[in-house]
């Protein structure tokens, strides 16, 4: 246990005289007055201990005629008694008995110097300043590693806090997932790693290994945000792209220049049958396949070095059949070095995994364990393993249960002309907003397409009445693109209707209807696209084809200035593995 | 978003960054104008592209005029909201889909 903080008492001038002989007493007292000392006399054994306990001196010089005999431990008493109030006080042991006796005498009984009867008051007065000296350089370094002790334990307490901090975010996010292991040193913890692993609405699984620049806390904070922006983002079905730079531009935007994170996402598609790495200046992610090794290097910046619109995100595709491994690994665990100070290296992790069968993350940390003689837990290092096999056949109920059921609801929207001249793209925030009522993520991209394509065709042709036929001419898409501009910069009143409203077909399964209508002239909607073949070579009507193969039903109203989409969806609790898509 | 452009052999190389949609015309049509007549076949890169509307369609319709019929234009790693997109528009009769 080490001792509490105690702030120092300052340094006393008082010397304690423990001598039953009064005339002695007046000699010290006479000498060490004149120099300034106050000075306290105690003539019986009895009284020495009561006396230091009251008012602790900073030097006490006892007669050897006042310790007992046959004990030799007063002075470790006194002592002891001393450490409790203050500081080291050195302890002189005095006495007329020859050299040899005298020292053997202060050596048994632990005295720090001692004085032979007779002497001057020079030498009285250099050995108790050479005490008085060693003390203040004691009462010094001890004040210092007070401190010292005292900043380390807060530190410590704040680490266990933060620990406690750091558990709450990252536990619950990794999730449990068939075919995922893992590994984190314990070190690595405040070191700036981050692993987190994710099952998205749509069956995709994410995992995500970073690595922040530097070390200790500065690395390690920024890590709470991208956890929960990661996990935030995954639960609503954000893309990873969009996760990525989300992340960027918030690390962008509050790391120093020197620091910034390497990441790795790998995302696996059970339903596409295909594995999406994303490796943002990340050591190789590597995947084992029938006994051979592919590696895939960092195609991408690291997070936080560039604006997100700068930052070009390459992912690496693989078609998956379910007997590949991915490992992710952080340098840690390549750069650990045995005591001859060399690294494990790529070479051995290789080996290791290739050699590793079933056993997988456990064969590459035993590995390293032997080669580096176990310094592994001193180091950050992290390892993800992912087997495909367990997620092309994941069961879609797990994630499903926490979607919200079907539900009967309605949002109506009117976006007036000052909206849709500063709006670039209203139907985005639209579209989130229907994920919080009625979470199907995996629709939400079709249902962009088609609120996108409706609500474009309304403003183009309804509210700045421009004509499709435009694209045809030569530059025809420049023209239509510069008309488009003046007519919305011209643009003073207005407005366009969006009605939403969902209907319940079963848990997970409904029927939104879309209906929108705009305070334009409409047009000629019977005579148009009916016979549009999709692949023919026209520049116009697209949209509404696109729109129409996306939606149960599409229908044109009024002059054709109201237009009623109907959106069906559904999604299946359960997934038969066996069944292809 | 941006696009990006370049020569290998006779094939011209088009890289889409970001949303593909109405906004990127300019951006679009001057990456190809550079290669129309010097390319054999033009390769359009779609890893890095997020989003792909109706608009984008008719540009890729585009090229395909001002390229020329003899000229192959491959469309390649489109994600799966963007393939989406082109399946429905049955683009796979126009162009070549890796």
């Amino acid at each position: 246990m080490t001792p509490p903080f105690t702030s120092l008492q300052p340094l006393s001038n008082r010397i304690l005289i423990a001598d039953p002989s009064a005339e002695r007493f007046a000699f010290y007292e006479r000498i060490l007055a004149q120099q300034g000392f106050e000075v306290q006399h105690v003539d019986r054994n009895e009284d020495i201990i009561n006396a230091v306990q009251s008012m602790p001196p900073s030097l006490i010089i006892i007669d050897l005629t006042i310790c007992s005999n046959n004990r030799n431990d007063l002075i470790e008493r006194v002592k002891k008694v001393c450490d409790v109030h203050s500081a080291f006080v050195p302890v002189l042991l005095a006495s007329d008995q020859d050299e040899q006796t005298l020292l053997e005498h202060a050596v048994a009984k632990k005295a720090d110097g001692f004085l032979q009867f007779p002497f001057s008051e020079k030498v009285l007065m250099a050995k108790v300043q050479s005490l008085l000296r060693i003390r203040s350089l004691y009462v010094a370094l001890k004040s210092t590693s007070d401190q010292i002790y005292h900043l380390h334990h807060t530190l410590e307490q704040e680490h266990k806090d933060a620990e406690r901090i750091y558990e709450k975010f990252l536990r619950p996010s990794s999730q449990r997932i068939a075919g995922f292991d893992s590994y984190i040193s314990a070190a690595s913890i405040f070191n700036g790693d981050l692993l987190l692993a994710k099952v998205q609405p749509s069956g995709d699984v994410l995992v995500l290994l970073g690595d922040f620049t530097g070390h200790g806390l500065s690395a390690a904070i920024g890590v709470i945000p991208v956890a929960e922006m990661f996990n935030g983002m995954v639960s609503k079905a954000r893309s990873v792209p969009e996760i990525i730079s989300e992340i960027n531009t918030k690390l962008y935007n509050i790391l120093p220049a020197h620091l910034f994170f390497g990441c790795a996402i790998l995302q696996v598609s059970p339903e596409q049958k295909k594995a999406r790495i994303y490796n943002c200046g990340m050591p190789d992610v590597l995947m084992i396949k029938q006994g051979a090794l592919t590696r895939f290097s960092s195609r991408n910046l690291p997070l936080g070095v560039v604006n997100s619109k700068r930052l070009d995100l390459y992912p690496q595709m693989v078609d998956l059949s379910g007997d590949e491994v991915f490992y992710m690994l952080t340098d840690g665990v390549t750069e650990s070095r045995n005591p001859q100070g060399q690294m494990f290296g790529n070479q051995r992790v290789e080996q290791a995994l290739l050699n590793a069968g079933k056993q997988g993350i456990k064969a590459l940390i035993k590995g390293v364990g032997d080669f580096c003689h176990d310094c592994f837990t001193d180091d950050d290092a992290s390892i993800a393993e992912l087997q495909t096999g367990p997620i092309l056949n994941f069961n879609y109920i797990d994630s499903l249960s926490h979607l919200a059921k079907a539900s009967r609801w309605r949002l109506n929207f009117r976006f007036d002309h000052l909206a849709l001249k500063q709006m670039a793209h209203p139907m985005e925030g639209l579209v989130d907003m229907i994920m919080h009522v009625q979470p199907i993520p995996s629709h939400k991209e079709r249902l962009f397409i088609v609120l996108d394509e409706l609500y474009t065709n309304s403003l183009e042709h309804g509210l700045l009445k421009l004509d499709s036929s435009l694209k045809q001419g030569p530059d025809g898409f420049l023209q239509f693109l510069n008309k488009r501009e003046r007519a919305i910069s011209k643009l003073n009143d207005g407005f366009i209707d969006v009605q939403l409203s969902h209907e319940p077909l079963g848990d997970f399964e409904g029927e939104l209807t879309i209906r929108i209508e705009d305070s334009g002239d409409g047009f000629d909607y019977a005579s148009f696209g009916e016979s549009l073949n999709p692949s023919q070579s026209v520049f116009s009507g697209r949209g509404i084809l696109l729109t129409r193969s996306l939606c149960s039903n599409l229908t044109y109203e009024g002059q054709g200035n109201i237009v009623t989409a109907v959106y069906r969806w559904h999604l299946r609790p359960t997934r038969d593995p066996r069944q292809p898509d | 978003m941006s696009v990006e452009g370049q020569l290998v052999g006779n094939t011209a190389i088009l890289y889409i960054k970001g949303r593909f949609d109405i906004a990127s015309y300019e951006a679009f049509n001057q990456a190809y104008a550079e290669f129309i007549g010097r390319a054999k076949q033009f390769q359009i890169d779609l890893s890095m592209a997020t989003f792909m509307d109706s608009s984008a369609l008719g540009m890729l319709l585009l090229l395909r005029e001002k390229a020329g019929e003899s000229t192959d234009i491959e469309l390649v790693n489109a994600n799966d909201d963007v393939a989406m997109i082109l399946q429905i528009a049955q683009f796979h009769q126009l162009f070549t889909i890796r």
